[in-house]
């Protein structure tokens, strides 16, 4: 049999594909449970975002929800706004002439990324809500990261 | 490798170029798609042309398509940043598809190979990624992304089963003048 043989005539499921694909069911198993069933999740105590200046990330803004204290890094006071009213906050970062629009319910304790003119798909408004310590959303292109804060991680250190 | 590079002909280099321009379109296509269920998460349609190089072409070729396809879709997209992680990714998913294709191929189908290569390529391009960012949260998303990669995978291993299976042999049998 000819190798052209061989490929056109290679079947589409095969026996042998059971434990191809029992290894990789039991690998993803693997996976959920080491980093989504087995992670303990705090509650969230806090927003952050942090920039990467000279390859270092930089806390420039942070919202702690039990004592509503915003603190934005000096310098960036131009660059950060805050929009209030009772339970929303809107944070517009701006990056020259581009911004980031993430806005945190204060009720809900959760963040989201709601508006960006970052990326052809804005992919950092597609990110889930933070909703808890381990939640993150990553804006690629302005070097933006909104992380949760958790109760074990809190220590503020903006300013 | 110079064993390969030695049965290059005209014919081969021509099929060569138009399968990784192919590749290169289909990947500014879905580039313009909106994500798959998770940031950044895609079908990896261009894959197509890669395992399918790999079984009628062979592993030299499959990874010269495969930098190329990567390094100029980057280019083409706008999107450099990401080629930093697109490139490991794409060439160790190639490394493991070579791997099966020499060790087990036909004994598994095309299919089962291109399942593997998609859950490998998602899960370095997201531990890559959690690396160079240093965004340890990142990890949390590595079941989703290795779940995505099974789905991509089938419709990826389907479409070269379909191919291979259907092309007429003159199309495949790459080393005749």
């Amino acid at each position: 049999m000819t190798k052209i043989d061989n490929i056109k005539n290679t079947k589409f499921f095969a026996k042998a594909d059971i434990v191809v694909y029992a290894f990789v069911l039991s690998l993803i198993v693997l996976l959920f449970g080491i980093f989504v069933w087995g992670e303990k999740t705090e509650s969230l105590t806090a927003i952050s975002a942090s920039v990467t200046e000279n390859g270092k990330a930089v806390e420039i803004f942070t919202y702690e929800f039990e004592n509503d204290k915003i603190t934005v890094a000096s310098g960036w006071e131009e660059r950060i706004t805050v929009t209030e009213t009772a339970d929303t906050l809107e944070i517009k970062f701006v990056f020259d002439d581009e911004f980031n629009l993430l806005t945190i319910s204060k009720n809900d304790r959760t963040a989201i990324m709601t508006e960006a003119n970052c990326s052809f798909h804005h992919d950092c408004t597609k990110f889930p809500p933070i909703t808890d310590g381990s939640g993150i959303i990553i804006c690629i292109p302005h070097g933006l990261t909104v992380f949760g804060v958790g109760v074990t991680d809190y220590q503020p250190n903006v300013g | 490798m110079w064993g390969n590079m030695k049965k290059f002909n005209a014919k081969k280099i021509a099929y060569l170029g138009v399968l990784t321009a192919m590749a290169l379109v289909t990947f500014a296509i879905e580039n313009l798609l909106p994500p798959l269920f998770l940031p950044g998460a895609k079908m990896g349609l261009s894959n197509i042309f890669g395992l399918f190089t790999l079984l009628v072409f062979g592993w030299w070729e499959a990874l010269v398509l495969v930098t190329i396809r990567t390094v100029l879709g980057c280019l083409v997209t706008g999107s450099l940043s990401t080629m930093m992680y697109s490139l490991p990714a794409g060439l160790v998913a190639m490394a493991v598809s070579i791997l099966l294709v020499k060790v087990l191929f036909p004994k598994i189908s095309v299919v089962s190979i291109s399942v593997v290569a998609a859950v490998i390529h998602n899960l370095t391009q997201n531990a890559v990624f959690v690396l160079v960012s240093g965004t340890r949260q990142m990890i949390f998303y590595t079941p989703y992304l290795a779940l995505i990669g099974v789905l991509s995978g089938i419709i990826v291993g389907t479409a070269v089963w379909f191919i291979l299976r259907y092309a007429p042999v003159s199309l495949l049998n790459t080393n005749s003048e």
